[in-house]
């Protein structure tokens, strides 16, 4: 499994028509926004790299978006990352904004 | 993969995603966020290790270090760290701290044949004071001393230096900065009458040249490389020379590089000083506005003892040298004389005299080094050809000379640490004010340091043999009275005769003259040349050896008294690096066990002497003062008394938990809820280390030395500042008038600082006359000559041996080699050799050599396929951070003799089978 | 005015030493220290190889910590120095067209991180890896086949 986030740059006034788009994409979350600069984070779940690659370009098609580019990427021997995660993380489930992981890098 | 833990990575990655590119995330999920790592506590702090002195984070949690990131706000380092830097964190938690005070014990009392037992610190105290007041009464304030350090926090280093120099009045404290930066502080305040550079890092962006002289920036300044690697790549332009006496690292992205023999780089920098003058390229309008000519002796010895009482049988030979040597014939020219003649080291004791001179004279200094001559003695690489090196001195010369270029010279310990360091970092301001490219963005000779405060601490605070705060120094009356007005001493209480430079003290163990050694912060019986001498001294000689250390190295090995230290995040400091940025941070964690702040320490060590003690009449052998009676210091009980002090105060009392330091109380809203152990132990409610930084911050304001309020440096915002700080504000190039404050409106370009800045004229061979010249505002370009190595190879030494750091351990590799990663990294260090060198021995790759030289002999494994370090045949490497392979066994102790920093890159050793 | 010392109790000390030292008999100074053996002593020293003979033959470490840089789990020595003109590294780790992209077979792909240039525009993920993060082997290192001299429990 692949994800990937991006970030997706778009004009201010399209930015929450671009969000809809997105959302709307199999494998595709909006997760933050900041309207004045047209940015836009969203993560992307693909099963191959090369999925991934595809919806990537299908981003960037998209009406509206200036710039789509990858700014981080998982794959699954990122253990690092996992190893990261809090034990007891499954007492989240439910809550509607999942804890924030701080990344390092 | 659960659906929960892959929500969650999907939101970890949509964070770093929004971090990265500067979005801040909205409330909801900064809230959420708060839920998992609301108990980890970020905050601001230093790199431990080198000179750069890059910004780091540090998280936290239930008062462990939980992980550390690269500061992105940084300006040094832009979110970048060197493998070092990333295991800031881990260094701290190496399963063999020590946590305890050890004293060596047999029955029940200390014993110096005894083992190391665990003792309270009350017990530690009670022996350390007795010993010390045993040495003190017997040999008066010379026959103690301190060992220091550029990795002290400023605060650590201006609580031992007023401890040593106000309360017990010996002047015998001196860093293992001696080691590291002596003779660029020599360059220093001889070419400017001030100390630390003119420029900063952003001359990087700045310019389009860089020269690295002596500098493997590539390994041992890995983020100020990453950012000469970003100009140099993103610039077709830009070109970096590396000149070094092998090829290493910094060759690899180097566009040229020049492989020089051995202490050549002296004839090397005149043959560009004679290109500039031949080629009309002087900047006329430049030397004549704010420059002069000046030269010194050339026979001042190379820092050795002056007798071989003490050397060994082998050693006689090379010590002789200290006092007559032979003018080999390329001495003979560099120096105008004839070759074979004998020369007396008169003036080994005045080394650092100069005098001005006209340019007419400084020409025909230069005159010798003409490209033959210096190609021919220079070239380091016998495989080279003779042309092919002459190009490349010819187009080193180009690079400095072409008008548009902006040119930047690095060093650090090849030219430091150097039988001439101040001489051949005299050069390089020399070619640089010949040219007018100092003091500009992109144009500027740059010192680089080594370690992490040895301008903040070492040079600034002055915990020097000769120094006191602020460049002063303890010879000059005015300097003395000042110091004592802030301190509130009474007049001459300060020992106005310079102390002993840290191999000094190494000999003054061993001919006895020093019985009381408290060690601070470094590792110097590891790291100071000619170890043998110095490792049976203190385990054989009558004396008492405390070393304060966070984990057991060579040097604990050989005390008399271990004292748990608290490492850099376990206490409050503050450290300034190579471009005169001071950064400070707080206490993040609790030391381990028993272990405490040097401050601590030193503080509470200070309870145990009473004014009667140290300020009465104390004998100090040699003093010669017209202040002074000779070989005394006066009794100023009386004096002290009419200051208010009682003759039964502590040094406690009236060196640190004064009515002024007090003020700064404890606890402070500036700590935001972070701990502060060392004032917690002491017990009495002053914030030490702030009170001891506004104290010490006094005497370089109004000087151009200028440090900001501690509250300042604490700042969110603050990612250090660059001195002067006037008004809150850093200067980013002194001496330069549109950025630095103490500029005289009008002038451009001034070198204000004040030392040497009166002196008499002469010629090349001496003072003619004796009215002294005033230089104020002025630089010196000095010519200096090329003078061999003390020590060469011959039939039985047959090799030049250089030693140094690694990218990946840290000086001795005390703290480093605890970190597995980097460990696994460097397990050990190798010899590195040319193959033909190996061959020749019946050597290959992974054999044990044996190393010998005069002094010593130890094992190595040997390198010949290069990797990191491609050696010249006659030439082996071998780094110094691993103890197994103790190298400075074998090295020679000879200096600087202006600077007394010791020559740790050449001397003459043999390599044969194990 | 000698003040009294607080002292802590033993219970905090996790030293394997300190365990020794409190013993009666002391701890003598040749069993402290990295090197467990005296100053005087002249030890020989062992050879020592990088694990990972090619790359892809062993398996990737687990980070030192999040946020820590990956070490290398292969030899690098037929890939090293990194100059200037040729970096082996990137012929396996690195493109710039498709950044983060993992390449054939499992070598790791150099991050978004490394395409972007934090000093100038730390918004923008370019094409070339930046030049500030060109030197590999300034975070990256290979890992020898050692035990560590001591433990560490950070």
């Amino acid at each position: 499994m692949n994800l990937s986030g991006i970030l997706v740059i778009t004009a201010p006034d399209q930015v929450e028509a671009c969000m809809a788009q997105l959302n709307a994409l199999p494998g595709v979350d909006v997760h933050h926004s900041d309207i004045a600069s047209g940015k836009i984070v969203a993560t992307q779940e693909a099963e191959k790299t090369e999925d991934e690659v595809e919806g990537l370009k299908r981003i960037k098609a998209l009406p509206g978006v200036l710039m789509a580019e990858m700014v981080y990427h998982y794959f699954e021997e990122d253990k690092a990352l996992e190893a990261q995660m809090p034990a007891d993380l499954d007492k989240y489930q439910g809550l509607k904004e999942i804890p924030v992981f701080k990344n390092k890098s | 993969m659960s659906i929960t833990r892959r929500d969650f990575l999907k939101t970890s990655i949509a964070a770093a995603t929004a971090a990265s590119v500067g979005i801040s995330l909205s409330p909801a999920a900064k809230a959420a966020a708060g839920k998992i790592d609301k108990d980890w506590r970020w905050d601001k702090g230093v790199c431990r290790f080198c000179g750069v002195g890059c910004g780091i984070q540090i998280a936290t949690k239930n008062d462990r270090i939980v992980a550390t990131k690269a500061d992105p706000d940084s300006p040094v380092n832009r979110g970048l760290n060197c493998i070092k830097g990333y295991f800031n964190g881990k260094i701290l938690y190496g399963e063999d701290r020590l946590t305890q005070p050890l004293l060596r014990m047999k029955n029940g009392k200390f014993d110096k044949k005894g083992d190391f037992m665990a003792v309270s610190w009350e017990r530690a105290f009670d022996e350390m004071e007795k010993q010390f007041k045993k040495a003190y009464t017997e040999l008066g304030p010379t026959g103690v001393a301190i060992m220091g350090s550029g990795q002290y926090t400023v605060q650590e280093g201006y609580a031992s230096a007023k401890l040593m120099k106000a309360g017990f009045r010996s002047n015998n404290i001196d860093p293992n900065a001696r080691h590291c930066m002596a003779s660029a502080v020599a360059g220093f305040i001889q070419t400017f009458g001030i100390d630390e550079p003119a420029g900063n890092y952003d001359d990087i962006e700045h310019t389009d040249t860089m020269v690295l002289w002596g500098a493997n920036m590539a390994e041992m300044h890995p983020i100020l490389w990453s950012r000469i690697a970003d100009r140099r790549l993103s610039n077709d332009n830009v070109r970096v020379v590396n000149l070094s006496t092998y090829s290493n690292m910094s060759s690899d992205l180097a566009d040229l590089e020049i492989i020089f023999k051995p202490q050549t780089d002296l004839a090397i920098q005149n043959y560009i000083a004679r290109e500039i003058i031949k080629r009309d390229a002087v900047n006329w309008d430049f030397v004549k506005k704010h420059c002069v000519f000046a030269t010194g002796p050339y026979d001042i010895g190379y820092g050795m003892r002056d007798n071989d009482k003490f050397a060994f049988a082998a050693e006689k030979d090379t010590q002789a040298k200290q006092n007559k040597i032979k003018l080999d014939a390329d001495e003979a020219i560099a120096q105008r004389r004839k070759a074979g003649e004998q020369v007396d080291q008169t003036n080994s004791g005045s080394a650092g005299k100069h005098w001005l001179i006209e340019f007419e004279n400084f020409k025909q200094a230069v005159e010798p080094y003409t490209l033959d001559y210096v190609a021919e003695l220079a070239k380091g690489d016998t495989d080279e050809s003779l042309e092919q090196f002459k190009a490349k001195l010819k187009q080193l010369a180009d690079l400095y000379i072409e008008p548009k270029r902006k040119v930047v010279s690095f060093w650090t310990m090849g030219f430091n640490q150097h039988q001439r360091g101040t001489w051949v970092n005299e050069q390089a301001y020399m070619n640089h004010l010949l040219l007018g490219k100092q003091a500009m963005p992109g144009n500027g000779a740059f010192s680089l340091t080594g370690q992490p405060s040895a301008c903040g601490t070492a040079r600034e605070v002055g915990t020097f043999a000769h120094r006191l705060p602020a460049d002063m120094v303890v010879m000059n009356p005015k300097h003395r009275a000042m110091s004592e007005d802030i301190w509130k001493l009474p007049a001459n209480t300060l020992n106005p005769k310079v102390g002993s430079h840290i191999t000094k003290i190494m000999r003054d163990l061993e001919d006895g003259s020093v019985k009381w050694l408290w060690v601070q912060v470094c590792n110097p019986f590891q790291g100071t040349a000619n170890a043998n001498h110095w490792i049976t001294a203190a385990r054989e000689m009558d004396n008492f050896i405390v070393v304060a250390d966070a984990y057991p190295g060579v040097s604990t090995k050989v005390a008399d008294l271990v004292l748990p230290a608290a490492m850099i995040f376990e206490k409050w400091g503050a450290y300034g690096n190579a471009e005169r940025r001071t950064q400070m941070w707080r206490e993040q964690v609790p030391p381990p066990g028993e272990a405490r702040s040097d401050v601590w320490q030193v503080l509470e060590f200070s309870k145990r002497f009473k004014l009667k003690e140290v300020w009465d009449e104390k004998s100090i052998p040699g003093l010669k003062d017209k202040d002074f009676a000779d070989n005394t210091l006066p009794d100023v009980l009386d004096a002290a008394k009419q200051m208010g002090y009682s003759a039964d105060d502590t040094l406690y009392d009236v060196l640190f938990a004064n009515a002024e330091n007090k003020k700064f109380k404890w606890p402070d809203p500036i700590a935001k809820d972070h701990d502060n152990h060392t004032v917690a132990i002491l017990g009495d409610g002053w914030f030490a280390e702030k009170a001891l930084f506004e104290e010490y911050a006094r005497f370089g304001r109004g000087h151009a030395h200028d440090l900001g309020p501690f509250d300042l440096y604490m700042h969110d915002d603050v990612r250090g500042l660059r001195w002067p700080v006037v008004d809150g504000k850093e200067t980013t190039w002194r001496f330069n008038e549109k950025y630095d404050p103490y500029v005289t409106k009008g002038s451009g370009i001034e070198f204000y600082g004040k030392a040497f800045k009166a002196l008499p004229t002469g010629d090349l061979n001496g003072v003619t006359g004796k009215d002294k010249v005033d230089l104020s505002g002025k630089a010196k370009i000095f010519f200096r000559p090329y003078a061999a190595a003390v020590e060469q190879p011959d039939e039985n030494y047959d090799m030049w041996l250089c030693t140094g750091r690694v990218l990946e351990h840290w000086h001795s590799g005390t703290m480093t080699r605890r970190v597995p990663e980097l460990h696994r990294a460097v397990p050990a260090a190798l010899l590195y050799m040319h193959p033909r060198d190996a061959d020749a021995r019946g050597l290959k790759r992974n054999d044990v050599a044996w190393l010998e030289s005069r002094r010593g002999k130890i094992k190595a494994v040997v390198e010949t396929h290069g990797g990191r370090n491609r050696m010249p045949p006659g030439t082996v490497f071998v780094p110094w951070f691993d103890e197994g392979v103790f190298i400075n066994k074998l090295t020679l102790d000879a200096t600087c003799p202006i600077s007394k920093q010791t020559d740790f890159k050449k001397c003459a050793i043999k390599v044969y089978k194990a | 005015m000698k003040t009294k010392i607080i002292t802590i109790t033993l219970a905090a000390c996790f030293s394997g030493l300190m365990t020794m030292a409190q013993a009666e008999e002391g701890i003598s100074d040749s069993e402290v220290g990295l090197s467990k053996e005296s100053v005087f002593e002249t030890p020989t020293p062992s050879a020592f190889e990088y694990k990972g003979v090619m790359p892809g033959t062993d398996p990737i470490y687990d980070r030192a910590y999040p946020g820590a840089p990956p070490q290398i789990p292969h030899n690098i020595e037929l890939m090293t120095p990194v100059r200037a003109t040729i970096n082996y590294c990137m012929s396996c780790h690195g493109n710039a067209e498709e950044v983060g992209k993992q390449l054939q077979g499992t070598p790791t792909p150099i991050p978004p991180s490394h395409y972007t240039d934090q000093r100038n525009t730390p918004d923008k993920v370019g094409k070339k890896v930046v030049g500030a993060r060109y030197v590999c082997t300034q975070c990256h290192v290979p890992q020898a086949d050692v035990k560590p001299l001591v433990n560490n429990t950070f």
